[in-house]
């Protein structure tokens, strides 16, 4: 069930109603929250749900086991022992025939048998995500920022809470749990803000990246040879805008769901592509996985308290980290790569900005900073959005090459593209006029005030009605959720 | 008057928007509900829609909502840029306005290759067929595809309308045809009328529709290699697919300047039947088809181009570059 779809929507209804009815209870709410959590994930693939339920189960016991040892040796014993044993979980699910594949032409070229069990593995939607729910969960177990939770049911609404279930965003069970314990909230805070960030995640996701999908990116990024230079240039900023908009909308979209169901949730995204440097670019991207990163890989390392050195060291095995996360190819680790790199330059560009007094010359530096890591990010996005590795060599080698004459395109295209990221640079105002336009609480004279909920009601009807209109009649499916 | 709290608000604001969505957009809801597996909710769903429907037209409504769909159609429809084509003027041949006696097509280099159909040519196998035509000497390709479509729903897309702009953009002297895995359904007219999957009446039609297809393109000089799907996993896609590739075949066979390409056995495995993975070149089993039983793998979709670049090649000269 995708979120943009009437079939989510009539299910939410429902699913809203009951939640709201069956606060009261607070036993009976929470064992519904976990059945329509499992309900929503078995939509998928009914097999899922045992997954996830192991899974809990495993992770809720093993934070117990952490909490309970005495001593410290045997604490990090277990907690080693449970990411190994989630980590394998993920990987078995995400990597096997990845790694298979590369062992088998690996053994090939030694003149060894290539009988490698072969499997037809199927990647459990969204496993990427709660995973790193559970590992967070044990850590923050392991170094006494929470306590276990004593409750099995509390423990598995959080692994399982179905609008962060697929994509995030990722939040801590140190700030989701005492909300789900004290039952919630008991009204819904900012109505309007939760209608407006599921009405602009419709937007972003049918809209615009229905349009530039199907309008240019899929068709170049697929066959990037039979397209012109300008064609590939343009896909690739319309790429950029696609990923934007795919996986902003779905946490958009999550955190208003969540919202009206009276769950707060972190932010995910914030003007992303208004970052000055790869370090800001991060701090605005995916904003829960990077913190994530930033607690669970990069501290651990030693972040950049071993030295100069060490700090460019971690950065890169942190990106890599990324890489490898979103997937299973080489591309996805040159990806992570070249950001690790980008954050290394950025902390050399910092510590020499450090030095330098001229404030006017700081703010020149600053947009030219800009301008090359919105360029450097949109085209590192081309490994991102590449089928592999050589599909992204193909699509840079056409990128500079200079005789590849011209083809229609798609005024549409050009525009959308340009309207995006000034949307994107806006993002709050533009969120802020569409809360006053379909403000529930218009100053009214008393007579007129009951019609003020309907004109409200009625502008996001249209609005809905206009996404739907304005995008491709089949909604592709989130690009995160591969991952 | 009591004020209502949040949820409650929210409550309505959500059934309401959800009511009105479903009632301006009763044509949309009717196409899904066709896809609702649960009976009780399916009819629910086209309760509503009739629902709808007679409530537009005893509004007078009915004819506001069949201009405004053209409306939509019109404003997608983006202004080009280096649009070197637009200068074409060439004329499309609607089958019914072909009066000459017929002569079959010398279809000679430049080859200009129209590549239209459903997913398969989205992707997996219509890209990696692309990537394959343009190693070859005085190839241009252009490839169309369009998710969730075929033949049987004129209604949803139409691919007559379509494949006529095709032409007049393209120029396209050579046309690689895949469709099927949609059609297996009830066809819906035009003018509303519903012939049911599964009848004699239904073969005729769609054999109809396969028939006017390869006309419009022979029509105006296109040589047509239609290609039939391969197996699938599921019997209830398999014996679809099987009915429908005899038609493709039977409807090829009609016309000289079209080449049926039968790719059902391409992705069996050695017994003959469905099998998920095949061996390469060095006799390693690899996943040649995707979780449904139906689309190819990357894999998968190299072992159909091959088999379909053969058939091509026996037809047209390719010379590679």
């Amino acid at each position: 069930m995708l979120f943009p779809t009437f079939e989510f929507f009539a299910f939410f209804v429902v699913v809203l109603a009951l939640n709201w009815i069956l606060k009261a209870k607070p036993l009976i709410w929470r064992l519904f929250l976990l059945a329509i959590s499992y309900f929503f994930y078995a939509t998928w693939n009914s097999r899922f749900v045992l997954l996830i339920f192991l899974i809990s189960v495993f992770n809720f016991f093993s934070a117990s086991f952490i909490d309970k040892a005495k001593e410290e040796k045997r604490k990090k014993f277990l907690l080693a022992g449970t990411i190994i044993i989630n980590v394998l979980a993920l990987a078995f699910f995400k990597y096997y025939n990845f790694f298979r594949d590369s062992a088998e032409i690996i053994l090939n070229k030694m003149g060894l048998t290539n009988n490698l069990l072969f499997l037809q593995i199927v990647l459990p939607i969204g496993l990427s995500f709660y995973i790193l729910r559970v590992i967070s969960y044990n850590i923050d177990v392991f170094r006494q920022k929470i306590a276990p939770e004593k409750s099995y049911l509390n423990f598995a609404i959080y692994v399982a809470f179905f609008p962060q279930l697929l994509a995030g965003p990722i939040m801590r069970a140190g700030d989701f749990l005492p909300q789900l314990k004290s039952g919630g909230a008991k009204t819904i805070a900012n109505l309007e803000k939760n209608f407006v960030l599921i009405l602009g995640g419709l937007f972003k996701k049918i809209v615009i990246a229905g349009y530039l999908t199907t309008n240019i990116v899929s068709d170049v990024f697929a066959v990037p040879q039979n397209h012109s230079q300008l064609a590939v240039l343009l896909a690739m900023y319309a790429y950029a805008v696609v990923i934007y908009c795919d996986f902003s909308a779905y946490s958009d979209m999550a955190i208003g769901i969540a919202g009206l169901m009276g769950f707060k949730s972190p932010i995910n995204f914030n003007a992303s592509y208004s970052a000055v440097d790869f370090r800001d670019f991060w701090r605005r991207w995916h904003i829960t996985f990077s913190e994530w990163l930033r607690d669970y890989v990069y501290i651990p390392l030693g972040g950049n308290r071993k030295g100069r050195f060490r700090t460019y060291f971690n950065s890169l095995i942190t990106m890599l980290v990324s890489g490898l996360w979103h997937g299973a190819g080489l591309n996805y680790l040159a990806w992570g790569l070249l950001h690790g790199l980008g954050l290394v330059f950025s902390n050399i560009r910092n510590e020499a900005l450090q030095k330098w007094p001229n404030k006017a010359r700081r703010n020149f530096e600053k947009l030219f900073s800009w301008f090359l890591t919105f360029n450097f990010i949109c085209f590192f996005w081309i490994f991102f959005g590449a089928a592999n590795l050589q599909n992204a060599f193909d699509i840079i080698k056409q990128l500079f090459n200079w005789r590849t004459g011209i083809e229609p395109i798609d005024l549409y295209v050009v525009g959308l593209i340009i309207l995006s990221f000034i949307i994107f640079a806006l993002g709050r105002k533009i969120q802020n006029l569409f809360i006053s336009l379909i403000n529930f609480q218009r100053e009214l004279p008393p007579f007129l005030k009951i019609l003020s909920s309907f004109v409200s009601v009625l502008i996001i009807a249209l609005l809905v009605i206009l996404a739907l209109k304005l995008g491709p009649d089949i909604i592709p499916s989130f690009i995160y959720f591969k991952f | 008057m009591k004020k209502l709290s949040s949820p409650v608000k929210a409550v309505i604001i959500m059934v309401l928007v959800l009511l009105l969505v479903m009632f301006y957009e009763s044509k949309r809801i009717e196409t899904f509900s066709f896809g609702i597996e649960n009976s009780f909710l399916r009819s629910l769903a086209l309760s509503y829609v009739s629902a709808s429907e007679k409530i537009k037209a005893s509004l007078g409504l009915m004819p506001f909502f069949g201009k405004e769909e053209t409306f939509w159609t019109n404003i997608k429809q983006s202004p080009k840029i280096f649009n070197y084509n637009s200068q074409t003027n060439q004329i499309i041949i609607n089958p019914e306005s072909s009066q000459l006696p017929y002569q079959p097509l010398r279809v000679e280099t430049p080859y200009n290759i129209l590549i239209v159909g459903d997913s398969f040519i989205i992707e997996g196998f219509g890209p990696t067929l692309e990537k394959e035509l343009l190693l070859y000497k005085e190839t241009e390709v252009y490839r169309k595809g369009v998710y969730s479509t075929g033949l049987s729903r004129p209604d949803y897309f139409n691919w007559e309308e379509e494949i006529n702009k095709l032409i007049v953009q393209n120029t396209p002297n050579v046309a690689i045809v895949m469709f099927g895995a949609n059609d297996g359904q009830d066809i819906r007219t035009l003018d509303k009328k519903i012939i049911h999957y599964g009848t004699d009446d239904w073969n005729t039609a769609y054999a109809n529709k396969v028939a006017n297809f390869i006309k419009i393109l022979n029509n105006n000089k296109i040589f047509v290699f239609w290609v039939g799907n391969p197996i699938a996993r599921d019997k209830y896609y398999l014996d679809k697919m099987a009915n429908l590739n005899s038609i493709y075949r039977a409807e090829c066979q009609k016309s000289p300047d079209c080449l049926f390409i039968s790719t059902w056995s391409t992705l069996t495995g050695a017994n003959g039947k469905y099998s998920a993975y095949l061996p390469d070149e060095n006799g390693r089993q690899r996943l040649a088809r995707a979780s449904d039983g139906i689309h190819p793998t990357s894999f998968g979709s190299k072992i159909l181009v091959k088999e379909v670049m053969a058939k091509i090649k026996e037809k047209i000269k390719l010379e590679k570059l």
